[in-house]
């Protein structure tokens, strides 16, 4: 399948995709992609044009073993009832909440997500082009947060914006 | 393709064989560093905001406030 990168232009083309590392990134540190190139566009609008353009790269990747909270309604809920149960676990034992990208490191640094190669997840777009009715957000705006960089191939750039 | 039941028995015994202490220590570390190493290895513990009567006393100073357009210098020029 291909998903779309984007990145600041630094005027040096990537070879492979920027692990995220930042705190408010949902699922933890991970290759973060977009589904959908408009999405991946309004990201390098708004928020990856600090040194004036932006790369959108796009990659195939597999999603084979990633976890699919997205359209895979088995894994849909097995996503909920983890994050739920390490939530009332780090509670119990800390009493503090954690928050989602806590709980996707903890994971990932006691080696639980080596069994997936990622996770498919979705919110709601702000990208204006997504309001085409009235009142309602019907659009999923979806990104793979990828563990496994061993599942990307043809990693390019598709465009500078 | 992801064995579920495997993976939530992992997750399971993960948060089975974590003890407090573990859990809070690598919340601590993740939130703050090493500054935990500083402060120590604890729980947290949430607290209360209280008034103290120390700051909430209503009554009076016992001395009596001298007028401002007096000649006396600050005290902290006294003490120098």
């Amino acid at each position: 399948m291909t998903f779309y990168h984007t990145q600041e232009n630094r005027n040096k083309l990537l070879v492979e995709p920027i692990l995220c590392k930042k705190d408010n990134a949902w699922l933890g540190e991970a290759f973060y992609f977009w589904e959908n190139e408009d999405d991946a566009d309004f990201w390098g609008i708004k928020f990856k044009k600090r040194r004036g353009q932006y790369d959108v790269y796009k990659a195939e990747i597999s999603i084979a073993d990633v976890l699919d909270t997205v359209f895979n309604r088995e894994h849909y809920y097995f996503w909920i009832k983890q994050i739920e149960k390490a939530a009332i676990y780090f509670v119990k034992k800390t009493g503090t909440k954690p928050t989602l990208k806590e709980i996707n490191d903890f994971f990932s640094e006691r080696k639980i997500w080596t069994e997936i190669d990622g996770i498919l997840f979705q919110d709601i777009s702000e990208n204006p082009i997504h309001f085409m009715v009235k009142e309602f957000q019907y659009k999923k705006r979806i990104q793979l947060a990828l563990y496994n960089k061993g599942k990307i191939t043809n990693f390019v750039l598709h465009y500078t914006g | 393709m992801i064995d579920l039941n495997k993976l939530n028995k992992r997750i399971d015994d993960l948060f089975e064989s974590e003890t407090s202490d573990s859990l809070t220590k690598w919340l601590l570390n993740k939130r703050f560093g090493n500054i935990n190493i500083l402060l120590g290895n604890g729980k947290f513990v949430s607290m209360k905001s209280q008034k103290t009567p120390l700051f909430a006393s209503t009554q009076k100073a016992n001395f009596k406030q001298k007028d401002s357009n007096t000649n006396h210098p600050p005290i902290n020029r006294l003490a120098a």
